[in-house]
């Protein structure tokens, strides 16, 4: 019977609409189980001009629940005031942090402020350093995720000179990069811990290619006809 | 005509793929331990191109080093923080899912033909200076996709992996670990610019 069950499926996939009808099944049933970060965590070096960063001066961990976000970890040896923090599209954090590259964009929308619709994924606003430097981070958000298409793993985490303007400036970088000027520490952001999870379709992003409307209910007829035809022929 | 086969099927089992291929086609982990460094690169063009990975590793003693991507990009412990050697195939889930995944298991063994771990590179080789010249090109570790290597760990180990033909008292670990020994050192896997 097993091996019955094998052929079939690899007649199955031998067609081109058996292969559609797989593809469909399946994309219904990685909808229910998928394999998720739940944490990860950055380790913060200090930017060195033209060099690959060595000092360690923090750590930030991340934790995922549902859509929520909550960022905590502590930074020392920065300036007094704020900060600009940033998800920066790239993990390498080469060349003085500039190799992380950008604000994490992948929808190129405009910079903003962490509660705008209009923002960056990797726009988490401002973090606030005490006289001592010594900085407790503490951020959540609800857009950044650890998980999905749009996932932050493997990408970094930028502190910068000064403070994000939030796209409220009146120049034209307010809009790109928050005038928040050199980057003075990254790190790149690191898987701690997945999990299966149990989730539902309407949770997943947009499936990118269309289906058509009705397919679902023809989902299982291939797989489930074929055994029968090769039991009676 | 069997490898396109193999990619519909494997496009079937991860339909994120097609999404992921708009990553970048370059990863970077800078190593770091105690006394071994390095910087390794990992280059894949597209999903269905064998993932190179190159880059230098110094500080070694001279000879074989174990040379792995392990399942975490963690080092709160330094590098045990890590984890086993990243190996996704070896997980066995319930339901629906676990026969097609069998039957990639089989195609995929039938092109590899031999067992291992997504992460077993095998061993880097450093010379008198102690330096590793790494140049692996590679068809299982890849950029893209449900397995993707991006966010774990590259680890460099002080001992030789004996890629999983130990014998005697070493048998059973050489079926895990390639007895390896200690981490010398690890970084995590991030994504670069494209080349």
């Amino acid at each position: 019977m097993k091996n019955r069950v094998i052929l079939v499926l690899a007649l199955l996939a031998c067609t081109e609409a058996a292969s559609e009808e797989i593809q469909k099944f399946k994309n219904q049933k990685n909808s229910e189980f998928e394999f998720s970060v739940i944490r990860a965590r950055a380790y913060i070096f200090k930017a060195v001009e033209g060099k690959i960063p060595t000092e360690l001066i923090g750590t930030i961990d991340f934790d995922q629940s549902g859509s929520f976000l909550k960022l905590n970890g502590s930074v020392s040896g920065l300036a007094a005031g704020k900060h600009g923090f940033h998800i920066h599209e790239k993990g390498d954090t080469g060349n003085g942090c500039l190799s992380a590259g950008a604000h994490y964009n992948p929808h190129k929308l405009s910079h903003g402020a962490p509660d705008d619709s209009n923002r960056h994924i990797g726009d988490l606003g401002n973090i606030e350093s005490p006289a001592s430097g010594d900085t407790a981070i503490s951020v959540s958000d609800s857009l950044a995720s650890l998980s999905g298409q749009y996932s932050i793993i493997g990408r970094s985490v930028v502190i910068h000179e000064k403070t994000d303007d939030l796209g409220r400036g009146n120049s034209d970088q307010s809009k790109t990069t928050g005038n928040a000027g050199a980057r003075l520490a990254c790190g790149t952001i690191g898987i701690v811990e997945e999990r299966l999870l149990e989730t539902t379709t309407a949770s997943l992003p947009p499936v990118t290619q269309s289906q058509p409307i009705g397919s679902s209910s023809s989902i299982y007829s291939i797989p489930f006809l074929l055994p029968f035809i090769f039991f009676f022929h | 005509m069997f490898m396109n086969l193999l990619s519909q099927v494997s496009n079937a089992i991860f339909p994120q793929v097609e999404a992921a291929q708009k990553m970048s086609n370059r990863a970077v982990a800078v190593l770091r331990g105690d006394v071994v460094s390095g910087t390794i690169w990992i280059t894949q063009n597209s999903e269905s191109d064998p993932a190179v990975i190159e880059g230098e590793i110094k500080g070694l003693t001279p000879g074989l080093h174990g040379f792995h991507v392990h399942q975490y990009g963690d080092s709160t412990n330094g590098c045990l923080s890590a984890g086993p050697h990243f190996n996704p195939f070896g997980k066995t889930h319930g339901g629906p899912n676990v026969i097609f995944v069998v039957l990639l298991s089989l195609v995929k063994s039938y092109f590899q033909s031999e067992t291992r771990h997504v992460g077993d590179l095998g061993n880097v080789e450093a010379g008198a200076d102690g330096v590793a010249k790494v140049h692996i090109t590679d068809k299982l570790i890849t950029l893209y996709g449900a397995n993707t290597v991006i966010g774990r760990s590259m680890v460099v180990h002080a001992g030789e992996d004996d890629l999983g033909q130990g014998v005697g008292d070493k048998a059973e670990e050489s079926k895990k670990t390639g007895n390896a020994g200690a981490r010398a050192a690890c970084g995590v896997i991030a994504l670069a610019a494209p080349q």
